[in-house]
């Protein structure tokens, strides 16, 4: 592998690893925030 | 909770701002000097790559400070017995864990192209360096301890075995700084301390971009744990009214 691949994948898979889990942690948010209000609302 | 609120938007815009910054001084010349450049240094296998000083040692430094917050809350949960340090423990465990494999994935990459032992394949010479495989075996019980979490629904026996994993676990912290200084054939470098660091040959502009990278993961750290925290908290939340 030369060495501008090698630093592309790795920054690839830095950026790319950050953004994946702040949008997995965006949608867990959004569903725990739903299912919090419904049991507010009945609560 | 208005402080707590602010404090996850003022480390999430600063962890933003911070990576803007670092990326640019990184590739690009900015007002105060030129992007960091080894492209023709004799000593030197791949200047690109070698940009990853700005990013894998500030990565792990990230991750270690996640994994002493997960030893902090699970030694809290094991004298206290409260789920509310269970659930820290979990949240600074799993943005360590993705902190881990990022700084081993950048680490790999890097050794790959920089290092060489005769007889050796390249991914064979990074996987058999002490540190490395220290790190490795930190990294598979922190990947036990979140999959642990997912096949015991007993709430206090999941806590107990969670904290046992996370308290073990942290050793590895102790234990790759120790590797490179107690093995004196280590190819790894030390970040801190004189022996064999590249880091002090840097110059002044350099070294503040290496100070950058270490402020920059350490918000990035605290914006995605105070996020994971929140959602930890709303969960808690969600199982107290179920159970009501």
């Amino acid at each position: 592998m030369t060495d501008a691949t090698t630093a592309f994948l790795a920054f690839a898979a830095l950026f790319g690893g950050l953004a994946a889990y702040l949008a997995r942690l965006a949608v867990a948010a959004r569903r725990l925030e739903e299912r919090l209000e419904r049991l507010e609302g009945k609560a | 909770v208005n402080w707590a609120v602010r404090l996850r938007s003022v480390t999430s815009w600063g962890a933003l701002a911070a990576l803007i910054a670092l990326a640019w001084a990184t590739w690009l010349p900015t007002p105060w000097g030129n992007a960091p450049d080894w492209t023709g240094a004799t000593d030197v296998a791949a200047p690109l790559t070698r940009k990853l000083l700005f990013y894998h040692p500030a990565l792990a430094w990230a991750t270690f400070a996640a994994y002493g917050v997960t030893f902090a809350y699970s030694l809290a949960y094991v004298n206290e017995r409260r789920l509310r340090h269970d659930s820290a423990a979990h949240a600074a465990a799993e943005v360590g864990f993705l902190l881990n494999t990022l700084a081993l994935a950048t680490g790999t990459l890097w050794g790959v192209q920089e290092w060489q032992r005769a007889g050796q394949s390249a991914l064979a010479t990074v996987y058999t360096e002490p540190k490395v495989l220290v790190v490795v075996v930190m990294w598979l019980t922190f990947a036990a301890y979140l999959l642990l979490r997912r096949f015991v629904d007993e709430p206090d026996r999941r806590a107990r075995l969670a904290a046992s994993f996370g308290l073990l676990g942290f050793l590895g912290v102790p234990a790759s700084f120790l590797t490179s200084r107690v093995l004196k054939k280590s190819l790894h470098p030390d970040v801190l301390g004189a022996g064999a660091n590249p880091d002090a040959a840097l110059g002044a502009y350099e070294g503040a971009i290496l100070g950058l990278s270490f402020l920059a993961f350490t918000l990035t750290f605290s914006a995605l744990f105070l996020h994971r925290l929140r959602l930890a908290r709303i969960q808690d939340r969600i199982e107290q009214l179920e159970s009501a």
